[in-house]
């Protein structure tokens, strides 16, 4: 059998049909670079959601000025003086030296 | 026979792909299974390099057929040593349908083709199932046309020895 003819009958060998190839799945550059593109202006956006929260969270938490403190305390001095007088008294009991009762500051400089 | 001379697309599209598999896929899982004992390996493994030519960045070359087959047996030996499993022919798994129906001559050339040197294996699975010329054969796996033709002349030979009873008696006649 010469060399044509063999080949001819190799031929008739046909190799197996595997199964289909798996759907393909082609993302043409143009729609990487958008989702590359999406990706950064999410995560800055993020960053500057982020940092503006912290800054108002910041804001929220100062202690009201001191012209403000004195306003309010103003009005409540003019409409209820008993119960300023009271509140600051209650304030104040731990911060100042007493001046009445048995062990008063006055009355313990007294006895020595 | 493909054309695989000249300028080619610079990157690979989905119908490509899937042309390209109609013609060599069968011919490419046979060759696997030269290196792979286990039918669905051997075509996971071409698989695996199809359905990762969109995805790559890589330029299509000129000569598809030829890449695809370095490709698959570079994927091949890859799993094999991650496998680390001797190569064994496993006769009940058949690579090849012979049109008149001859299972024996099915087996005598899956055994045949397993015997031979791997380098003339390729080259005659590329010309005989792939329809490479031996000018194509030489470029894909980087030899001398005289030499990819010498490799083909010696792998026929040893087939015809192997398979030349059967091609005489044809099918059915043992």
């Amino acid at each position: 059998m010469n060399d044509e003819k063999f080949e001819h009958y190799l031929r008739e060998f046909e190799p197996k049909k595997p199964r289909a190839l798996p759907k393909l799945e082609v993302v043409p550059v143009k729609w990487r670079r958008l989702a590359a593109a999406a990706a950064m202006v999410f995560v800055c956006g993020s960053c500057l959601w982020i940092g503006l929260k912290e800054k108002q969270v910041e804001k929220n938490s100062k202690p009201p000025s001191a012209w403000k403190m004195r306003i309010v305390l103003t009005n409540r001095a003019l409409q209820n003086p008993e119960s300023l007088e009271a509140s600051l008294e209650e304030q104040t009991k731990g911060s100042l030296p007493r001046l009445d009762g048995q062990e008063s500051t006055l009355r313990v400089l007294a006895k020595e | 026979m493909e054309q695989d001379g000249g300028l080619a697309e610079t990157k690979w599209n989905a119908a490509d792909v899937q042309r390209l598999y109609q013609q060599h896929g069968a011919a490419l899982v046979a060759y696997a299974r030269s290196f792979l004992p286990d039918a669905a390996a051997a075509e996971d493994v071409v698989h695996s390099v199809f359905v990762k030519l969109p995805r790559g960045s890589t330029a299509r070359p000129a000569l598809e057929a030829g890449y695809l087959y370095r490709a698959v047996k570079n994927a091949a030996l890859n799993t094999k040593r991650d496998v680390a499993r001797e190569t064994a022919i496993l006769d009940e798994e058949r690579w090849f349908v012979h049109r008149g129906g001859d299972a024996e001559a099915e087996l005598t050339l899956q055994k045949a083709l397993g015997e031979l040197p791997e380098e003339q294996r390729e080259v005659v699975m590329m010309r005989i199932w792939s329809g490479l010329t031996l000018e194509e054969i030489g470029a894909a796996t980087g030899v001398t046309l005289n030499t990819a033709a010498s490799r083909y002349r010696y792998a026929l030979e040893k087939l015809r020895g192997r398979l030349g009873a059967c091609a005489e008696r044809g099918p059915g006649r043992s």
